[in-house]
């Protein structure tokens, strides 16, 4: 009796020993997603449970925001409160808006030079500032042309080939404009695009070899002869040639879509997790296509990235850093891309048959490396969206010409680069 | 010193305990009210003579009225007024005379149904402006199948761009908007409506007058009071008009349907120039402020007695 009381009490003396400093060993680390849904949910926290059990010592307290509640705000107020997660991630390219303010932690330190080497140079060229590494990609993403194969067959249209240019494209898109009724109604148009969305004609600008600023030179490029004929290009498509369907100057991209899945628009542009979801899509079985998009003096195709990024005031930096850098490893990271359709961005990662073997990832693979840029990672990049749009949307509408829209962009522009 | 009556004593402690109870009442709702609305208010104020960007982490710097300077000096601030003038001209009346004429006609005591039709009349009132707004943009479509440009196809108009012609995008917002909160005007007009006394009527129906006669000189007079509350209230609201030209038209085409608030939404939540953006606030304040009391002079709203 005397030896069970003895024995109790010395396991309860180790106990007390023990508990107080395995709870001080263990971390708890925030991580908030921005653009987290119902529907990334299970895997995210999939992946978390992974990293917990090979982290014993390590939990994780996961919190997603869904786009539409502006997580980029949520963040941005909780790193002023002080309050923000040690590990988030968020939409390219608010890094660098981020990082302009010191909020980031340089990731340099703890990445070995496998590591670097992994990455697909061009995206975590896209996280760094002044050759400092502030976030990582996660996962990348670029807009193909989405095409119908059965409306291209009856319009008696060649599919697009992988090196077709402007020409063929205008080309095309008014063969596939058409009533196809007999009605006397136009019902079927060759492009579908929306004045709303910068990514739907910037990449016009990068097709002719230039953009709306320079960045490098921190200079606006508006007004260049190059910047204009790309943008006359574009507005033709609607007001001369009249191959797009009507209000797209202010239509929303699910709209697009719409048009699309009935047969209403031949082509558009979209990321690939919207040629994913198509692609299971019973009543376009066997009619969807994806291509490369034409090119005229380069090859450009808008890209997006969501970045991981360690906060600058974390308390638990080893740690944090312990789940960035499993987060953005092959395995995790294909198994968030498969679950969303997205694209990874590790080179190592494209050894899968999800990133070779897939038709449609295939595309969207060799699209990323011919022609993938991104918005501008200028800190005014999100003060430049309003003005770029409104000029647009008036020369497609015809309130503006081309011309007396894009040297009033460009002067907005430049207060813009001027303004601190 | 002789010592006070017991029973007033008594009193006082009564009506003490009685306010206490009032005010831990009232806490929560003051409390509410301080902290979200009443403390940010001060704030704005403070924050728009200041330059400040949330975004760098320093501490807001002192400028004076420069924040003022470059809202009026913007010319989409002004562009973004118009736009909101043009809103409130489009909406208030609209808004008003509807709402007397729903009101007036189902105050009839003896018409079918009316509960019904109020409540049919109130549930966009419910409705999330959301959810309203991406249902309206699909009945103003471009298509030929929108619902809009079907009703045209009956008289042979050829479709229009609803959303995409910047000469008609603020009128479609503002046929979603009338049609979202005319509920609410008739619900206000009822009421004021029931408050009005039936002998008047009466009186007026022995002297001969008209139902128009009797609109025209008991009702619309003594809805004076109510008239001037919605009048007011409506104003302010239509001035912050946002969630339906951001979900619509996100602002376009061009700066068509940028209204003060998109504007405000856009340089205080997009740009983070907080500066900028409480400066555009407390330039609203202001002149709301003082629309407000114009109103109350044209007014005189005080003045009914019956």
């Amino acid at each position: 009796m005397k030896r069970v009381v003895t024995a109790i009490v010395v396991g309860l003396v180790l106990a007390a020993m023990i508990v107080p400093v395995s709870a001080a060993k263990k971390v708890t680390i925030n991580f908030w997603q921005a653009g987290g849904d119902s529907q990334t949910a299970p895997v995210m926290r999939q992946i978390i449970k992974e990293f917990e059990a090979a982290n014993p010592d390590i939990s994780v307290n996961f919190q997603a925001v869904p786009w539409g509640e502006d997580p980029h705000v949520k963040f941005q107020a909780a790193i002023v409160g002080g309050t923000i997660a040690d590990v988030f991630t968020i939409g390219d390219p608010f890094q660098h808006v981020l990082a302009a303010s010191g909020a980031l932690e340089p990731l340099d330190k703890y990445m070995s030079k496998e590591m670097k080497r992994d990455f697909y140079p061009q995206f975590l060229e896209r996280c760094s500032v002044d050759g400092k590494v502030v976030a990582l990609p996660w996962f990348g993403d670029v807009r193909a042309m989405l095409y119908r194969k059965d409306l291209f067959k009856a319009a008696g249209v060649p599919e697009p080939n992988p090196s077709w240019t402007w020409d063929e494209f205008l080309t095309y898109a008014k063969k596939l404009t058409r009533d196809t009724d007999g009605d006397g109604v136009i019902d079927q148009y060759g492009f579908g695009t929306s004045g709303r969305y910068v990514s739907q004609y910037q990449v016009f600008l990068v097709q002719n070899g230039v953009n709306f600023i320079d960045e490098e030179k921190g200079i606006a490029t508006a007004n260049t002869p190059a910047a204009i004929e790309a943008m006359q290009f574009y507005v033709d498509l609607v007001r001369k040639h009249k191959v797009t369907p009507p209000g797209i100057t202010t239509i929303a991209l699910q709209d697009i879509q719409k048009m699309f899945a009935e047969g209403k628009v031949a082509m558009f542009f979209d990321a690939s997790d919207t040629a994913v979801r198509f692609s299971k899509e019973p009543a376009l079985a066997g009619k969807l296509g994806v291509a490369l998009l034409p090119h005229n003096k380069a090859h450009g195709a808008f890209g997006g990235s969501d970045v991981i990024v360690m906060s600058s005031q974390s308390r638990n930096k080893a740690a944090a850093w312990k789940f960035l850098s499993f987060m953005v490893s092959r395995e995790p990271m294909l198994a968030y891309c498969k679950a969303c359709g997205f694209s990874p961005v590790l080179k190592s990662a494209s050894t899968d048959p999800y990133v070779k073997a897939d038709p449609i990832r295939k595309v969207y693979t060799e699209q990323m490396e011919i022609g993938g840029f991104f918005y501008f990672k200028h800190p005014k990049a999100s003060s430049m969206t309003p003005v770029i749009r409104a000029e647009v949307q008036q020369a497609m509408e015809g309130t503006k010409s081309v011309q007396a829209a894009m040297n009033d962009m460009q002067k907005a522009l430049e207060d813009l680069l001027k303004s601190k | 010193m002789k010592s006070r009556p017991v029973a007033e004593k008594k009193r006082v402690l009564y009506r003490l305990g009685e306010v206490l109870e009032s005010y831990t009442m009232l806490a929560p709702a003051y409390v509410i009210f301080l902290v979200f609305i009443f403390v940010p208010v001060v704030w704005a104020f403070y924050l728009s003579f200041f330059d400040y960007s949330i975004l760098s982490m320093r501490t807001p710097e002192f400028s004076g009225i420069d924040n003022f300077r470059r809202v009026f000096s913007d010319p989409v601030f002004w562009t973004a007024l118009k736009n909101t003038v043009r809103y409130s001209l489009g909406t208030v009346p609209t808004r008003l005379v509807l709402g007397l004429l729903l009101a007036l006609a189902l105050d009839q005591a003896n018409l079918w149904g009316r509960k019904v039709f109020r409540t049919i009349y109130f549930l966009p009132v419910v409705t999330s402006m959301v959810a309203a707004a991406i249902v309206w943009s699909l009945v103003f479509s471009a298509s030929n199948n929108g619902l809009a440009n079907q009703f045209l196809s009956l008289f042979g108009v050829a479709p229009k761009g609803w959303l995409s012609d910047s000469n008609l995008a603020m009128f479609s917002v503002c046929v979603l908007s009338v049609w979202k909160d005319l509920g609410y005007v008739m619900t206000i007009f009822t009421a004021g409506l029931q408050g009005i006394p039936l002998e008047l009527y009466e009186a007026g129906a022995i002297d001969g007058a008209t139902v128009w006669q009797r609109i025209r000189f008991i009702t619309i007079p003594l809805l004076r009071p109510t008239t001037f509350f919605i009048l007011v209230t409506e104003i302010i609201s239509s001035f912050q008009v946002f969630t339906q030209t951001y979900v619509m038209t996100s602002g376009g085409p061009g700066y068509s349907t940028t209204t003060l608030i998109n504007l405000l939404h856009n340089k205080g939540f997009v740009q983070f120039d907080m500066g900028y953006a409480s400066a555009l606030a407390v330039a609203l304040f202001i002149s709301l402020l003082f629309l407000s009391w114009v109103l109350r002079k044209v007014f005189k709203a005080d003045e009914i007695v019956y």
